[in-house]
């Protein structure tokens, strides 16, 4: 078995490499990492942020940003993005009401 | 590296399924079902192979009827913020 690795440890190893970020609202962020806190708050550059609502989704640019790590749900290191990651719909079930 | 197996408390049953298949419960409805390589005290996590269920209730507007949007994606491996996890399982095995 490989010697285990804590999360925080995976997280700065991709310090200066893309990260994904979907928070836990309706919103995902793509940048590169220069640099993050215990809170995780993070410091991202050349970010494309997503933004999701019922019509659609919607893109944002920024070039430098320090993100709040309050609302973060997950992170994903050297992903490009949402693209990167399809979804694939279910049908639906009803709970009928 | 061999692990204790000795369960005294909570964390400790996360400590048994480490490599292993779990299903994690978040807030917002979101499930993922991955493998557990590494967690910490907040229950951050390290998930592997990762597959993201995000069931959404819409509402009809017209008839009031209420119906589950399930949609899914694959992630290789992500990090995982401990204050959103409700709950921590080993997968059901029929699944």
């Amino acid at each position: 078995m490989s010697q285990s690795i804590l999360p925080l440890e995976l997280v700065d190893r991709c310090i200066g490499s893309q990260m994904f970020v979907i928070m836990k609202d309706d919103k995902e962020l793509v940048g590169t990492l220069r640099g993050f806190d215990d809170y995780i708050n993070m410091v991202l550059e050349n970010v494309t942020e997503y933004v999701y609502t019922d019509g659609g989704r919607r893109e944002n640019k920024h070039e430098s940003i320090l993100l709040n790590g309050n609302n973060i749900s997950m992170l994903v290191p050297g992903s490009k993005g949402p693209d990167q990651h399809p979804e694939v719909a279910e049908p639906g079930q009803r709970s009928g009401i | 590296m061999s692990v204790s197996s000795v369960i005294e408390q909570p964390l400790d049953l996360i400590r048994a399924s480490l490599d292993e298949r779990v299903l994690i419960k978040m807030k917002a409805d979101r499930e993922l079902r991955g493998t557990l390589h590494a967690y910490d005290q907040h229950l951050n996590m390290v998930l592997g192979n990762v597959e993201e269920t995000i069931n959404e209730i819409v509402v009809n507007d017209n008839t009031n009827e209420q119906t589950v949007k399930t949609t899914k994606r694959k992630i290789g491996m992500l990090f995982l913020r401990g204050d959103g996890v409700i709950l921590v399982s080993p997968p059901l095995r029929t699944k």
